[in-house]
């Protein structure tokens, strides 16, 4: 991991990251207030098990309005990924707004990609086993 | 005779026949080129107006991967399978270090047609690189630019699929009257209940297509590149992937436009060009680019495929149900 200044030519990722989750998540917020349609889990409804991605819609409606324990519980995993975009967008927005140096990873060793991958499919499983257990 | 070639989105030249014969010697001008002289009708690539020599190297010399130029055997070496010249020593050597790969210059890849819409023009370009990616996939994603920006990838994304959304919107209003015959008494009374909500739905879609296009591209892109980190096979930046995606949702979107099977096609040589993409521009194997485009789908995506399968097999027990009564 190095701080560094954007090359010449290099893409910007910061800006493009930071406008396309904040568009996201206005867009996800005018879905809500004006109560348009969600459409149901059809795995959740053939098998009565919830998929992996179940009760994110719900995660992020217990957010917006503040039930962050609610938010929590109904999906953990999504809630910690709504945390990564908010921290992310703060940094974007801050060395955006400041010109300051970026941070990259210019090369990842193959165990610590290893790891990283171990992590996360542990993570999505153990989030999975959550929501059934739970009855999400 | 004056001789141009295209570089990116530039119009190189006017060169002398001496100036050109020495671009093609040094690898700057390659069989993939688009070149035009007086007299030329058309750009075309270089190995279409020379078919037998596109190339000015001397006989037997070979061309080093890492700088693109013609060396003698005797002044080439191969590592992992490729050859490479002495000259590239420092570049292999830095590129070893840093990334723990090969370097290998990209200049076979000018592609697809759409990177050089300004020669070609603009209808003549998007048809030759749906043509490409829908009949040649394997092709014209080995000639794909890995990088050169994000602006022409986005606009041919954008292009194909607001022409695509806005014809699925137009068959919408004009056929939704018979749509809506063939559902249940039941069905028909709630969606037809619905269908001023839907019509307004539907013009602000139109509007704000493009925009959701772009996000969706970025989206879905953001998510095959850490599915595609996750198997181990993201070799390129993610500005690759997202060329990739652009190109090949762009291009398989069209699909879509064909009445009654165009949702399925679409789907399926979407996923299957996303595949031949992720393996020929990133340079990994084909089982992790299918299983870095088939994780996200099936995660995020069975629930549709589920509810299209479905829809079918009510129909058609509905339609068989129609014909037993």
């Amino acid at each position: 991991m190095t701080w560094r200044s954007l090359r010449a030519g290099e893409i910007d990722h910061e800006a493009i990251w930071l406008c396309v989750s904040v568009s996201t998540l206005f867009g996800a917020w005018v879905w809500f207030h004006f109560a348009l349609p969600v459409p149901g889990c059809v795995f959740h409804r053939l098998t009565g098990l919830p998929c992996p991605t179940c009760g994110i819609t719900r995660c992020l409606r217990y957010t917006f309005h503040h039930e962050w324990r609610a938010a929590a519980g109904i999906n953990p995993l999504a809630f910690v990924g709504l945390g990564g975009i908010v921290a992310y967008d703060l940094y974007a927005a801050t060395v955006l707004a400041f010109r300051l140096p970026r941070l990259r990873c210019e090369a990842i060793s193959l165990r610590a990609g290893h790891i990283v991958r171990y992590v996360v499919i542990a993570a999505v499983l153990a989030n999975w086993v959550w929501l059934i257990w739970m009855r999400v | 005779m004056n001789w141009y070639y295209a570089l990116g989105d530039q119009r190189q030249g006017p060169l002398t026949e001496a100036e050109f014969e020495a671009l093609i010697a040094s690898g700057t001008i390659h069989e993939n080129t688009l070149v035009w002289k007086d007299g030329m009708a058309n750009w075309a690539p270089l190995k279409e107006v020379r078919p037998a020599g596109a190339s000015a190297a001397p006989p037997g010399w070979i061309r080093c991967t890492a700088t693109g130029r013609y060396f003698p055997p005797e002044e080439i070496v191969y590592l992992d399978g490729k050859p490479y010249s002495a000259a590239a020593k420092a570049t292999v050597l830095q590129g070893v270090m840093q990334s723990g790969s090969l370097p290998d210059a990209d200049f076979n890849r000018t592609g697809p047609p759409w990177e050089n819409r300004i020669e070609l023009g603009f209808f003549k370009a998007i048809w030759l690189t749906v043509k490409g990616v829908l009949l040649e996939p394997v092709e014209t994603f080995a000639t794909m630019k890995r990088e050169g920006g994000l602006g022409a990838p986005l606009l041919y994304n954008v292009a194909c699929g607001w022409a695509t959304g806005l014809v699925g919107i137009v068959y919408n209003l004009v056929f939704r009257a018979s749509f809506t015959s063939f559902f249940p008494p039941e069905i028909r009374k709630i969606l037809e209940a619905q269908s001023e909500m839907n019509t307004i739905i539907l013009i602000v879609l139109a509007v704000i297509l493009p925009l959701l296009l772009i996000l969706g591209a970025f989206i879905v892109s953001g998510v095959i590149h850490l599915s595609l980190m996750l198997f181990g096979g993201a070799r390129q930046p993610f500005e690759t992937t997202l060329r990739t995606n652009c190109y090949a949702f762009g291009s398989t979107n069209l699909l879509q436009m064909i009445p009654l099977c165009g949702g399925i096609a679409y789907l399926v040589w979407y996923i299957v060009a996303m595949c031949i993409g992720l393996a020929k521009t990133h340079e990994t194997t084909t089982g992790r680019s299918v299983g870095a485009v088939l994780l996200p789908v099936g995660l995020c995506c069975f629930a549709t495929i589920v509810f299209y399968g479905a829809l079918i097999a009510w129909v058609v027990k509905s339609a068989q149900g129609a014909r037993g009564h």
